[in-house]
């Protein structure tokens, strides 16, 4: 079993004073929390600033876990196990949250296992008296972050979550559940999708609760996203936009063939029809021109350029601008 | 109960998918004047105004109502608190993805200049 500094996780020496801890157990709960936090780790970072808080908050629990700390930090390779005799606190203890979330074997080797007593519901599972009451289990809600490419054709895709059932001893328990699910193709950012019966577990026949899906689209190098739309920012050589030509172009379903017209500005904008999300009513695909220059030109090419501004002295790709201003300053 | 090899069909979800005060409730494991508290501060609202017993949710609605649980459980908000920080989050989330949109087109923009 690995020991756990609560020290080390709430950033303050064993010397800390009670109110230094709870102003560090704020501040941490606040930056982990998460729906607060974006980083990846932030729920176990949260549950861990949780149960250290937890140990350390109680003056008791607190000098027990003191004590076993000088202990374990003797054996030098970071394990620990409680000493030969030791019996976890007959105490129960109770979760600082609503939530019935488990803490860490190493808290459960020295302080017990948890005994019930969550808050909430928690009469909806079997009381002292062995009577059940009928409760419907608790729905579940979860993201699942998919790349465009997933959204858009769907699939099979794995997705863990963790759910409350009852143990055989009738107290709930968090179990992590892992089921494959098929996505279906053209699925949105945002997008809500259900499960049912997949969420925590009913109690006394009760109905089990629905797990609920939220998608969230991971950000795509190539395309962006607008609904149903895809759009794409495609570059073109000055003569390709100039004369009008045939390229290549990245699609969601491969490499497609599109039609440059003659006379294309940087800016304009091609609707492939059908050729965005997929689904019931497929979106479009929305290509973006712009007009790129190679980074160095030939000589040949400069004098071709030279010859090309000569003939073409009349085009001012700028009067839109100088009626623009004209507006302005009259 | 495991059913690691079977492929579940998921349901999609719109508007239409509503559900009723008390099976919000259920759902959540909340009281009804937790919801109450939550539409009186504008954190959710049922889809169409209509007096308490006969609000509907929408799935949304769902989804939001356990993150303002979480919070107000987690960090002991009180309701201004939750209404705030979720509207700040919400904020957040739109920015974050309008920053990655331009650093996205951004990127494009720098490769064809150099």
């Amino acid at each position: 079993m690995e020991f756990k500094d609560y020290y080390k996780i709430i950033g303050l020496p064993e010397t800390a004073s009670a109110k230094d801890i709870k102003t560090a157990y704020r501040k941490l709960a606040r930056k982990y929390h998460p729906d607060v936090s974006k980083e990846a780790d932030a729920e176990e970072r949260f549950k861990e600033v949780g149960e250290a808080y937890e140990v350390l908050k109680d003056k008791d629990k607190r000098a027990e876990y003191d004590q076993l700390r000088k202990m374990g930090a003797q054996r030098g390779d970071g394990s620990f196990r409680p000493p030969p005799g030791w019996q976890p606190h007959a105490q129960s203890y109770s979760y600082s949250q609503g939530d019935a979330e488990g803490f860490s074997d190493f808290f459960e080797s020295i302080f017990g296992q948890a005994a019930g007593g969550q808050g909430g519901f928690s009469g909806g599972f079997s009381g002292a008296g062995g009577r059940t009451m009928r409760r419907r289990g608790e729905d579940v809600h979860a993201k699942l972050a998919l790349l465009l490419e997933e959204a858009a054709t769907g699939g099979d895709k794995q997705i863990s979550f963790r759910v409350t059932e009852a143990g055989e001893d009738g107290l709930p328990r968090q179990r992590s559940k892992t089921l494959n699910i098929k996505i279906p193709a053209g699925i949105g950012q945002g997008q809500q999708m259900r499960l049912r019966g997949q969420g925590g577990q009913g109690m006394g026949g009760g109905e089990n609760g629905d797990l609920f899906i939220e998608i969230e689209l991971a950000p795509h190098p190539l395309f962006s996203v607008d609904g149903k739309n895809i759009i794409l920012t495609l570059p073109v050589s000055p003569s390709e936009a100039a004369l009008g030509a045939t390229v290549t172009a990245p699609t969601l379903g491969g490499d497609i063939n599109i039609k440059i017209p003659k006379g294309s500005s940087g800016g304009r904008k091609l609707r492939l029809k059908g050729k965005g999300m997929q689904g019931k009513q497929p979106g479009d695909l929305i290509v973006v021109l712009q007009i790129a220059m190679p980074t160095q030109l030939s000589s040949e090419a400069e004098k071709l350029y030279q010859q090309l501004r000569e003939t073409e002295h009349d085009f001012d790709p700028r009067a839109r601008l100088d009626q623009a201003r004209s507006k302005v300053t009259s | 109960m495991s059913s690691k090899a079977i492929t579940e069909r998921v349901e999609i979800l719109d508007q239409t998918t509503t559900y009723s005060l008390t099976e919000v409730c259920e759902r959540s494991g909340v009281h009804s004047e937790f919801i109450v508290e939550l539409v009186e501060h504008g954190i959710i609202a049922p889809v169409a105004e209509q007096p308490a017993r006969q609000w509907l949710f929408d799935t949304r609605a769902l989804t939001r109502l356990r993150r303002a649980q979480r919070l107000q459980q987690d960090l002991q908000l009180n309701m201004p608190g939750v209404a705030l920080s979720l509207e700040l989050l919400d904020d957040l989330e739109q920015l974050r993805r309008q920053v990655d949109g331009m650093h996205q087109q951004l990127r494009q923009l720098l490769d064809q200049a150099s």
